[in-house]
């Protein structure tokens, strides 16, 4: 079973995030990072950029396969994770802790209700 | 769409596989991880589960005849008990499939020949053996009755010589039958991955009990299963074509760098055409990368030259053995030029890729 922390929100995509204030900061699950495998290559956007709930974000590139990462909320960039660039393989080895991509400042906190909960997103996180 | 398992499906699974569609098939993905499968068969030895291929029997008294006038490679030539790698070509000289073509060895009744062929062509190539056969061929499609395990790597030499209780003195190319843990199999010493290593054939029905055999000998040895991801990522190392990617019915075997799998001193279909150009040089050309940066460029991707367009990413992934991203892209000829920079547009991106010598890997000569 792949770790799907209490403390975290959820979506379908399988992102996850710890909303602190306003400052959302954004990954990928466990369960996600599995099914891709090795990852080899993150391509994150720079600080003050700006995406709509829903909107491609990011790229995590494992051996076999791009997959797009999409902003779960409505918000600016404030900081990508450089450390992540350089050695993308921290996505595998700790998607909730060293693996995060982004801290995004969220226009509007109260959407983070319709974020999924640890029970609703681990009925999606299946085979 | 249904998608069918091998005969090892249930085995992958157990082994707790990552399983994926390929074409209409079900197959291990990997098992751990592809980066740890593939250098493992480099280092040691992978065993690759290739039931999904094809396999199609020529026998008859035309069965020669049909092969030279479909097959790119001199087929009388071929003596019982080898195989060639070759090509089925249209009359435009693009590829119905690439095949190893093996010439029985001696002591085997019909068939006289074996094709092993891609795993998405085998009723298209059925077909257009059949419609192009010569008088009393009969052409057989195996592929339901037959299995293929793969034990590729430096290694593997030594673990199919334990379990067949003697050494095999095959050399690259050749076949013969024998049996491995008292399976009776048929070995042919060639594969796709760049190393040394075997295709090991036999009954459908034997399969489980064959490829348990294999792992438990090679153990010891360092073998490991591997899956699809790694058979992908050592073939694109070694610059071996994919149908489909490098091949297909719009690409011929020249615009692969496939030349030397052409044989102009015999008619065949799409000779004409293959000749002519040989001759004038084809517009466009495969070419090996290597990216300068991390990122990968994927198949379909654009190749930009001195700022214009140049061609497609046809293959493109990590290669592990490298430890840079890379593959092969079909170019213009007057962009192939070994050791020019290119850009591979990445998402609207242009990134800086090297073209490089094939192969990007090759293995030390023992």
């Amino acid at each position: 079973m792949s770790k799907i922390p209490e403390e975290l929100r959820y979506t379908r995509e399988h992102e996850w995030v710890r909303l602190e204030g306003d400052v959302a900061t954004v990954g990928i699950t466990d369960f996600a990072q599995d099914q891709l495998g090795e990852v080899i290559y993150v391509e994150l956007p720079p600080a003050g950029r700006t995406f709509a709930a829903g909107a491609t974000m990011a790229v995590v590139e494992s051996v076999k396969a791009a997959s797009d990462i999409y902003a779960p909320l409505e918000g600016e960039v404030l900081e990508n994770n450089a450390k992540l660039i350089e050695e993308p393989g921290g996505l595998n080895r700790s998607p909730y802790g060293d693996g995060w991509l982004v801290k995004m400042r969220v226009a509007n906190p109260a959407q983070a209700g319709a974020l999924l909960t640890p029970e609703a997103y681990a009925a999606i996180a299946k085979e | 769409m249904e998608a069918f398992p091998t005969v090892l499906h249930d085995w992958h699974v157990a082994a707790g596989a990552k399983m994926t569609t390929f074409g209409p098939w079900r197959m291990p993905l990997q098992y751990t991880s592809i980066t740890a499968e593939h250098l493992a068969t480099r280092a040691a030895a992978g065993m690759f589960d290739t039931c999904h291929m094809g396999e199609i029997g020529l026998a008859g008294p035309g069965a020669l005849d049909t092969l030279e006038a479909i097959f790119t490679r001199h087929v009388a030539a071929l003596q019982p008990g080898r195989g060639v790698y070759g090509f089925l070509t249209t009359e435009r000289g693009t590829v119905v499939d690439d095949c190893i073509l093996y010439a029985m060895p001696e002591e085997h009744a019909p068939p006289l020949y074996l094709l092993c062929v891609n795993a998405g062509a085998i009723q298209e190539d059925y077909e257009w053996i059949k419609a192009h056969a010569a008088k009393d061929t009969v052409v057989e499609d195996l592929s339901p009755l037959t299995g293929k395990i793969d034990v590729q790597g430096p290694m593997s030499a030594r673990i199919v010589a334990e379990l067949a209780g003697r050494e095999i003195a095959l050399k690259r190319f050749q076949a013969e039958f024998l049996e491995l843990g008292g399976v009776k199999v048929m070995l042919a010493r060639s594969g796709y991955t760049g190393e040394d290593g075997f295709e090991i054939f036999t009954m459908r029905a034997a399969v489980v009990a064959l490829w348990e055999k294999l792992l438990a000998a090679g153990k010891p040895f360092g073998l490991v299963p591997a899956g699809l991801g790694a058979r992908d990522t050592l073939r694109t190392e070694a610059c071996l074509p994919l149908y489909g990617h490098e091949l297909s019915l719009e690409l011929t075997p020249i615009e692969a760098g496939y030349k030397w799998a052409v044989s102009f001193e015999k008619d065949f279909l799409g000779k004409e055409f293959l000749a002519r150009q040989a001759a004038d040089g084809p517009a466009r050309v495969s070419m090996p990368f290597k990216m300068a940066g991390r990122a990968p460029a994927r198949p379909g991707y654009a190749v930009h030259a001195g700022g214009r367009p140049a061609g497609v990413v046809t293959s493109g992934t990590f290669l592990p053995s490298l430890g840079v991203s890379g593959g092969m892209c079909m170019v213009d000829r007057d962009a192939a030029v070994e050791g020019t920079t290119v850009t591979i547009e990445i998402r609207g991106a242009h990134h800086e890729a090297i073209l490089a010598a094939r192969p990007l890997y090759s293995r030390r000569k023992a």
